[in-house]
């Protein structure tokens, strides 16, 4: 390794350790801002790295292997760790373990570090946690311990930052040395007979440097908030507060960031029209690439703000608290305790939701609430709902002593919940897994969130966003783009050629005449093409045409559909929907003279949206997530299939 | 008087000694976080739907679902704790 002083040497550094062990904070302690997440190749565990330069001529890679308990794997992250530990990833590095240990439950940590030692991996211990042991009126002599272990041992309070400056002295002091094996190994022992040999031994070392004064005080703190917080009945009730707060922050506080976002694209996009050249490639850039970045970015204030709130309840504990509190209900479907964020944040906006599913480790229960969470209405169906039930169910109209407006909107949230769950209990029968089906989770104690974790969480998830879902969004919005600006042929020349002389005219209403254009242009363009093909296969829904292309281009997000529906009835203001409501109110089928949009078709096409699975975003995430196109083709077909069922059978009930 | 029965039919507060794990891969897990047979346990929580629960062991808190405890057969040392 010595080539002299002036060479440049980069070692791997692997940061391994117990879940809640704090392996997190000493992470962003070491890189600070200098780190990096993406995924661990084939599996979607978040994998997080960083650079550190410890001296002039040595710098580290630093990775942060997911928190395991032993390297006897037994859900995804674990497998990641154990496959990392046991190949030699090391690309000709030199390579460092740092086995981040909760000081204050070490029987737990030692084993996973005992496991370690006897692979001759070169490791170090840092002693997290140490403020626990104080409270605890514990002491460790770390001097026999380290003694005992043959280790080097730093004690550390990563959150206050204790004990970092220590733990990369001795990363750069590192020596090899020969150790005896920490227990002797025997050839074929099971698993479990080893296991039980390590712990006994890590017992007795324990006896010999830890010794505890008086009660665990922090533990003792802990039962009494959960006494209060995991209560039968008013548990229950802090726990609604908490999601209202979530869905309020989610839902109404993301408002204001987000019309800012919109009507910042607008202008841009405007700026960019009236500053460019009338051409082709301003169009794109305008209606192509501007729109869908505005389309990308719009969702950024609701991942951040649902994360700030994850890395709180996360970072202090609760969400344990709230998988104990949810997990005997829904585990019945085949979910987990934490799928309850995912499925109440899916109100909101499915993506942060999705998104959030990664809080759960079992594999097969994050898969399942992934499924299912765009079954839940979220906040863009609000304005297709409104515009459609303002459509065909009178104001005045009542069920019982209720608005049936109202009646009608929570019956579209109630039947998305009760199709969420069905299918998930339906599904989990079909959902075959290798993971382990056993399910201890740990508790950690209560602890002040640290807001520097919260902040990175939210920079963290808002860059995978952006980069990795990003990039679909845009190549399916061009996508659309393309298929609604353009039409086979020279049809839309000749549409231009229609108008010419017309927009010239100045006595004629240009903007009348511009709108019927636009209008005639979206009909004559793939898309509309596409949605007359699609016309026979809808019928049987009640649907025309029209809604047909309203359904291909709300493929990007089902609001679009309001947008389509204005242009197609050459609505020239999209937000002026009571004129879009009258010319659709009005609107007859050419075949039959009959009203297009009867009680049976509104309720039709509500049922569609409630199901259908349109949202560009929603599939990039998905296949992002699960790190396959194949869930997220399943979800788009099952629930493409399910709305095309369910809206066949509403229709031919009312009609 | 002390007696054998499945962790799963134990009550809040009491306090109890780990006897035997049925299941192998259970027994790996629980062995890795800590729970070893010999061990005490306090149970500390049911959930109210009766599944899973809070025990606590060595200080440390696990929520196990009630399968899983099935599984486990403890010995009872004494009743309810205060």
């Amino acid at each position: 390794m010595d080539k002299g002083k002036q060479s440049k040497e980069i070692i791997q550094l692997l940061l391994v350790g117990n879940p809640n062990s704090g392996k997190s904070t000493v992470f962003n302690e070491l890189t600070g801002l200098n780190q990096q997440v993406g995924n661990f190749p084939g599996v979607t565990v978040e994998k997080k790295t960083g650079k550190i330069t410890l001296t002039p001529t040595l710098k580290a890679q630093v990775i942060d292997l997911p928190g395991t308990y032993s390297l006897s794997p037994r859900s995804e992250d674990e497998r990641v760790t154990f496959d990392y530990l046991s190949s030699n990833k090391t690309e000709g590095k030199r390579e460092i373990i740092v086995v981040v240990a909760d000081a204050s439950n070490l029987r737990r940590s030692l084993l996973l570090c005992s496991q370690l030692m006897d692979l001759e991996k070169s490791v170090i211990l840092g002693l997290n946690m140490m403020d626990v042991v104080e409270q605890n009126q514990e002491s460790i002599n770390i001097k026999k311990l380290s003694k005992a272990l043959n280790l080097p041992i730093i004690p550390m309070n990563a959150r206050i930052g204790k004990g970092i400056k220590e733990l990369k002295q001795a990363i750069i002091d590192f020596k090899e040395v020969k150790r005896e094996p920490f227990i002797s190994p025997i050839d074929g022992e099971k698993d479990v007979d080893n296991a039980l040999r390590r712990n006994q031994r890590i017992k007795e070392i324990l006896k010999e440097t830890v010794t505890t004064k008086g009660d665990k005080k922090a533990s003792k703190l802990t039962r009494k908030i959960d006494q209060i917080l995991t209560h039968r009945i008013g548990g229950y009730f802090i726990f609604l507060f908490i999601l209202f707060l979530i869905f309020q922050a989610v839902f109404s506080w993301s408002e204001y960031p987000m019309t800012m976002i919109e009507e910042g694209f607008i202008y841009f996009g405007n700026l960019v029209s009236e500053t460019f050249p009338e051409s082709v490639l301003t169009d794109l850039l305008v209606d192509g690439i501007i729109a869908g970045l505005g389309g990308i970015i719009i969702f950024i204030p609701q991942i951040a703000a649902l994360f700030a709130f994850i890395a709180i309840l996360e970072d202090t504990g609760y969400l344990s608290r709230i998988s104990f509190m949810m997990d005997g209900l829904l585990k019945k479907f085949g979910l987990n305790g934490r799928s309850i964020i995912p499925l109440l944040s899916g109100a909101a906006c499915a993506v942060p939701a999705i998104m959030s599913a990664r809080t759960i480790s079992n594999k097969k229960e994050r898969l399942l609430t992934i499924f299912i969470t765009p079954l839940i209405s979220c906040s863009a169906r609000i304005p297709v709902y409104t515009l459609l039930i303002a459509l065909v169910i009178p104001s005045e109209a009542t069920l019982g002593i209720f608005n049936l407006q109202g009646v009608v909107m929570m019956a579209l949230y109630l039947l998305g919940f009760i199709a969420a769950i069905a299918t998930s209990w339906v599904m989990k029968t079909f959902i075959k897994t290798n993971e382990s089906s056993h399910f201890i989770m740990e508790m950690p104690i209560y602890r002040a969130p640290r807001w520097k974790n919260v902040g990175y969480t939210i920079v963290n998830k808002v860059k995978v966003f952006l980069f990795e879902a990003g990039k679909i969004i845009i190549a399916i919005s061009i996508i659309l783009w393309i298929m609604s600006s353009y039409g086979p042929g020279d049809s839309f020349e000749k549409i231009d050629q229609k108008y010419e002389k017309g927009l010239l005219e100045p006595n004629i209403n240009n903007e009348t005449m511009a709108e019927q254009m636009s209008s005639e242009k979206l009909q004559a363009s793939y898309a509309g093409r596409l949605g007359k093909f699609i016309e026979p296969a809808i019928r049987p829904l009640g649907f025309d045409w029209k809604i047909g292309i309203s359904i291909i281009t709300s493929f990007a997000a089902r609001e679009v559909f309001v947008g389509t529906m204005a242009t197609i009835y050459s609505v020239g203001d999209a937000d002026n929907t009571t004129s879009l409501k009258e010319k659709m109110q009005n609107a007859r089928d050419p075949r039959t003279g009959e009203k297009v949009y009867t009680k049976a078709t509104g309720y039709s096409l509500l049922i569609f949206y409630a199901f259908a699975l349109q949202c560009m975003a929603t599939v990039a995430i998905v296949a992002k997530e699960t790190n396959s196109w194949k869930w997220a083709i399943i979800q788009v077909v099952y629930m493409g299939g399910l709305a095309y069922l369910a809206s066949f059978l509403t229709y031919q009930y009312f009609s | 008087m002390s007696q054998t029965i499945p962790l799963s039919e134990a009550k809040k507060g009491d306090l109890v000694t780990i006897e035997s794990i049925h299941n192998e891969s259970l027994s790996v897990q629980l062995l890795c976080m800590g729970c070893m047979v010999g061990e005490e346990i306090l149970i500390e929580q049911i959930a109210p739907l009766g599944d899973p629960m809070m025990i606590s062991i060595d200080g440390a808190l696990l929520s196990l679902r009630i399968d899983d405890a099935k599984e486990i057969n403890v010995l009872t040392q004494k009743e309810k704790r205060g």
